[in-house]
């Protein structure tokens, strides 16, 4: 909501004032401004110059050249293109140095041979229209002076204020009402600008009628009628004021009624009264399905719940929304019909919702109006209509008001609640008082109670009794409310066993160099059909940022080859990424996942000569958080998960649940990331692996005799896994079988080509004594034979 | 003797010699010079031979004994000075063979220092889903369809009927009061979702973290308390807050939090000039809301603040650009 500094002044005392002595206060009271602007910081040394005579420039046709009368500063020469260019005329005239509106600065030119010193300024260049034809011709009574600067006869030494309004304060949408703020936090009182109005003999009941037939969706309707007035353009200083807070200016009739909307709040709709058949104007719910056309040029079909503003035939506005074509103010209207209504916040709200009408006009009613307001606006808008358009105004107001609506509504305060909510203890004359400074009227005051009734302007904001104590809070001043902290009762514990695990897990992946990402959840509709999945009403974003956003991500994985893709292209080798985040498979399903994945070339080190990252990388975190869960022992199946290439993808069950697995990410799907090497990755249902997680520890004891080693080397098919020869070995080694460890792998010229070589450390010991040469050589020999029968596997 | 009389200081140098060496260089110089061929000990030896029997005895005793001595302490001072293997082929410069662990993302950093100070406070972690019903995230929270404060929101929605993905972390609020008595202490930290295009400043996903204490007796001065409290232990005791009026539809009153800037209240670019920078939220829990979740708003009062993860992030590793926290970029992850 913009202001400005001297229209502000019209409503409360400024003199003596500066915006930053009232910036931090009105901030402290809830009005932020957003931003300050100064027109005279932007546009720069334009000052009034009055042309004496205008010559054709002798090399063309298109260009006139001046001679500028520019009072004590001499004259100018300036040549200029505009059509309108006469002489004996006012102009605002930029000089050498000057700045305009765009940034724009004048320089000393030549045109087709001719010097120029300046130019002539449009409104446009003094930004206060978007687009000007031709230059600016300047009043000639009074006479301005010439030499003097230009930025005051516009209105433009003034200062214009942005105000960040919340959608709890309407009233602030106004000048006056943030003159309130204002006169509160300077200690000034409120001014009202003087309201003349001077009404003809003629009744506006013999104009206009009104019935309102819904009163519980139009609380006020009144309506005023100015008869012969000439539409033009406003007067300039108020099409000025206008453009310096940001609303286009109309005609002088539409310009009237935005002007009033600006200084009190409320929306005031104009229509021309020849488009009002029957003189009458009917409030009423639209029947369903009526066409109505909005002056944008829309047709909107209506529902029972919209309310219409309507004469005896058709819908003339849509209320407190839009006008309609019908009845809209053109340069032909002799006679004007001023409404100024009060309409129900959420009616208004539904219907511009419904038509996806969001006006000014509804953007104010929705958040609640003044009711008092109404007749105040609607004087004020029709004596300046009267002012500027001519015309007269017709005696008197018609006025339907609901019976039922109390515009200045009654609360109660219990001064216990006070320190109760804020922590401060105030006494009852201090909060009586308090609240008449800000207009409340004190209806009654009992030992501890305080009876008000709330200004109409707070109608929609101050409910409760709560509303009154942050009335209170906000004028008293939050700073001033000493900081204290609770009185904690102590309460049971509760031991946080996932955030544990997930500590633990996360080592593993960090000392494994894993780095953690941060990933939007969402992925592309044709990225999820490439993976395999049907989207079918899968979660799914209806009003995505774009297309990728589409879909909310049940493989988080993609996320982070995303990111792999983002790395490797900017030059990294390797990468190791995870995230903790979640997968959404379905709206049941959403669920805590950890990604991971590597892929890259793990570049050669002095020590060791680089590899490329595959599933061992990735089965080390795989290892890592079974045994962290305590669940080594998990049955491993093959994964169908869509995303892994075929036969590579493994699940791990826990408890009967998916908990772990690991996978190739399919070849297409790495085409997709432009990624050329292998991409190895996994998921950990986090909830699942929890639930298995142990934080405590068990002391197992360990043996006080020596061990004895004793390494074996088999020789066996290729494609026998070493896992399966290793799980007979440690079932065979029995009790004093304390480790098996594959040492060696072989596979080369020294053996047939179907056969390997694998070798295992074992180390035996007793818990009771020290073994024996014997003894170990008798489970020796027992592992032996049995590799030999199970396997066919050979000694080396 | 004269011979014998010479054993004693000898032994004497010897020591001094010995435990001032420190390097193998050093103790073979002392070893070459005190048990060397040409070494006094050993022209003793020598000597032994000339003379008569009874001498013979007597010197020889005391310069085997001096001579097991200095053996004794040299064998010990070897061990002491042995520096390692091949120690010129060494290149001190040449990296360690481990592997620095990777890192957390900066993000976590912060969440958990956040978390760590509201817990010792005694607050309780709650979490909950991303996909939120409308009335957990709206309506509970006393922003009904029919308030313009429902539209403020971006909200993003989604393809089920009255479902949201959550646009702040406050419908944990709701759940957590509609299954725990009070009193209530919880912080809620998550990921939420606004219809923003993106910019240095907004990101369509972020995250919060939100407190809320729900008890007898809870007042705007524990709110101001809890929330100094907070952040003098993340940014330290010189740290101010300022409050100003605000609106949220879920606390009445509310407030707008500023924290004093780095730069002391002189004015830089991250305050824009004003010595304040904005960083969340706050107020007391609207009766509307416990009336939503059934707790008597004339028994309990509470309070509600909540801070953006990445802002708080920004302002405290000078991030410049939220954007990049979700680009991931292994340079940014790995150096800071
Ligand atoms: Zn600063």
């Amino acid at each position: 909501m913009k202001v400005t500094w001297n229209w502000l002044n019209e409503f409360v005392d400024l003199d003596g004032l500066a915006l930053e002595d009232l910036e931090h206060r009105l901030a402290s009271q809830g009005l932020h401004i957003e931003e300050v602007f100064c027109p005279s910081d932007r546009i720069k040394e334009v000052y009034i110059g009055y042309i004496t005579r205008v010559e054709k420039h002798p090399d063309a046709d298109r260009l006139q050249v001046c001679h500028v009368d520019m009072g004590e500063k001499g004259t100018l020469q300036i040549v200029t293109a505009a059509p309108n260019v006469r002489e004996k005329a006012f102009v605002p005239v930029a000089v050498e140095g000057a700045v305009l509106h765009s940034g724009m600065v004048i320089k000393k030119a030549k045109l087709r041979g001719v010097e120029s010193r300046g130019m002539f300024c449009s409104l446009e260049e003094l930004g206060l229209e978007e687009h000007s034809e031709g230059i600016f011709l300047m009043e000639e009574s009074p006479e301005p002076v010439r030499g003097a600067p230009a930025l005051p006869y516009f209105g433009l030494d003034d200062t214009v204020i942005d105000f960040e309004i919340t959608s709890n304060r309407p009233d602030c949408l106004s000048v006056r009402g943030i003159a309130r703020e204002v006169a509160m936090a300077a200690g000034r009182p409120l001014k009202t600008p003087p309201l003349q109005i001077r009404e003809s003999n003629t009744a506006v009941t013999d104009k206009i009628g009104v019935e309102v037939k819904d009163s519980a969706k139009c609380l006020r309707y009144t309506a005023r009628v100015i008869q012969g007035v000439s539409v033009k353009e406003s007067p300039l200083l108020v099409r000025c004021r206008l453009a310096l807070v940001g609303l286009r200016c109309i005609n002088n009739i539409v310009d009237a009624t935005n002007y009033v909307m600006w200084e009190y709040g409320l929306p005031l709709h104009a229509f021309d009264r020849s488009g009002v058949s029957g003189g009458k104007i009917v409030v009423r719910k639209a029947s369903a399905g009526e066409g109505f056309d909005t002056l944008a040029g829309e047709h909107l079909q209506l529902t029972d719940e919209d309310l219409l503003i309507a004469d005896t035939k058709r819908g003339i506005a849509l209320a407190g929304v839009i006008g309609g074509e019908n009845s809209e103010i053109t340069p032909e209207t002799k006679d004007v019909v001023l409404e100024a209504a009060l309409f129900d916040p959420v009616s208004i709200r539904m219907t511009a919702k419904r038509h996806n009408q969001k006006t000014d006009s509804s953007y104010r009613f929705e958040r609640g109006m003044d009711f008092e307001a109404v007749e105040t606006s609607s004087q004020r808008a029709a004596s300046l209509i009267a002012l500027w358009g001519g015309g007269e105004l017709c005696r008197g107001m018609v006025d339907e008001k609901s019976t039922s609506f109390e515009p200045r509504r009654a609360l109660s305060l219990r001064v216990s609640q006070i320190p109760r909510h804020l922590g401060i203890s105030l006494s009852q004359d201090e909060v009586s008082l308090l609240f008449q400074k800000l207009d409340y009227d004190i209806i009654e005051e009992r030992e501890g109670l305080i009876s008000l009734s709330v200004p109409s302007g707070r109608f929609w904001d101050i409910s409760r009794e709560i509303d009154l104590i942050e009335e209170i809070a906000r004028f008293y001043g939050y700073d001033k409310i000493p900081e204290s902290l609770p009185l904690l009762k102590m309460r049971k514990g509760k031991s946080d066993k996932r955030t544990l695990f997930y500590r633990e897990i996360e080592m593993i992946l960090l000392a494994n160099g894993f780095y953690e990402c941060y990933l939007y959840p969402f992925i592309s509709e044709e990225l999820m059909k490439k993976i395999g999945y049907e989207p079918g009403d899968r979660p799914r974003v209806v009003n995505p940022l774009n297309r990728d956003m589409e879909y909310m991500n049940p493989e988080p994985l993609l996320g982070l080859v995303k990111a792999a893709e983002t790395n490797l292209k900017r030059g990294a080798g390797a990468v190791r990424l995870y995230e903790w985040g979640k997968s959404y498979p379905s709206f049941e399903g959403e669920a805590e996942t950890l990604s991971f994945l590597c892929a890259g070339f793990e570049p050669k080190t002095v020590y060791s000569p680089g590899h490329e990252l595959g599933y061992f990388d990735a089965k080390t975190i795989i290892e890592g958080l079974l045994e962290k869960a305590g669940c080594r022992e998990a049955e491993r199946r093959e994964s169908r998960r869509p995303v892994w290439a075929p036969q590579s993808g493994f699940v791990y069950m826990v408890n009967g649940k998916e908990a772990l697995e690991i996978g190739m990410l399919r070849k297409d799907l790495a085409d997709i990331f432009d990624i050329r090497q292998e991409v190895w990755g996994g998921y950990a249902r986090t909830a699942a692996l929890a639930e298995r997680f142990q934080p405590g520890r068990s002391f197992v004891p360990f043996s006080p005799f020596p061990p004895v080693y004793f390494d074996l080397a088999f020789v066996v098919d290729s494609s026998l896994p070493a896992g399966e020869l290793e799980s007979e070995i440690v079932e065979q080694g029995g009790a004093l079988l304390e480790e098996c460890r594959l040492f060696d792998r072989y596979e080369g010229d020294r053996l047939p080509s179907d056969k390997k070589s694998l070798a295992f450390s074992l180390t035996f010991r007793s818990q009771e004594r020290t073994l024996t040469e014997k003894e170990i050589d008798g489970i020796i020999q027992k592992i032996v034979a049995r590799m030999k029968k199970v396997f066919h596997a050979e000694l080396r | 003797m004269k011979e014998t009389e010479k054993i004693g200081p000898l032994l004497q140098a010897f020591h001094k010699e010995c435990d001032a060496a420190a390097s193998p260089g050093e103790w073979n110089d002392v070893r070459v010079k005190y048990l060397g061929r040409k070494s006094v000990i050993m022209e003793m030896m020598k000597l032994l031979k000339t003379l008569s029997p009874e001498d013979k005895k007597t010197l020889g005793k005391e310069v085997n004994k001096a001579k097991a001595e200095m053996e004794r302490a040299l064998e010990e001072k070897k061990r002491a000075v042995e520096s390692c293997k091949g120690q010129i082929a060494v290149d001190w410069t040449l990296p360690a063979r481990g592997v620095l662990p990777a890192k957390v993302h900066p993000l976590t950093t912060v969440r958990r220092q956040m978390e760590d100070i509201f817990i010792r406070m005694g607050f309780d972690i709650r979490q909950g889903p991303d996909m939120e019903t409308e009335w957990h995230c709206f309506d509970a929270l006393n922003i009904p369809e029919t308030h313009p404060a429902r539209d403020e929101q971006d909200t993003f929605y989604l393809n089920r009927e009255k479902m949201v993905l959550r646009t702040h972390t406050s419908p944990v609020q709701i759940r957590t009061m509609l299954e725990e008595k009070p009193p209530i202490y919880m912080i809620a930290p998550g990921r939420v979702y606004r219809n923003d295009v993106p910019d240095a400043s907004h990101s369509p996903v972020f995250h919060q973290v939100e407190a809320l204490a729900v008890d007898e007796n809870i007042t705007f001065g524990d709110l101001k308390g809890v929330i100094y409290a907070f952040l003098s232990e993340l940014f330290g005791s010189g740290v101010k807050t300022r409050f100003d009026n605000s609106f949220f539809p879920f606390t009445e009153p509310s407030a707008e939090v500023y924290m004093s800037c780095f730069c002391g209240g002189k004015g830089c670019s991250v305050c824009k000039g004003s010595g304040w920078l904005e960083i969340g939220g706050a107020g007391m829990v609207d009766p509307e809301v416990f009336r939503a979740v059934g707790i008597d708003p004339e028994k309990y009062t509470g309070f509600a603040f909540g801070f953006g993860l990445e802002r708080m992030a920004m302002l405290m590793y000078g991030v410049p650009d939220i954007r990049y926290f979700y680009e991931n970029d292994l340079r940014m992850l790995t150096t800071m």
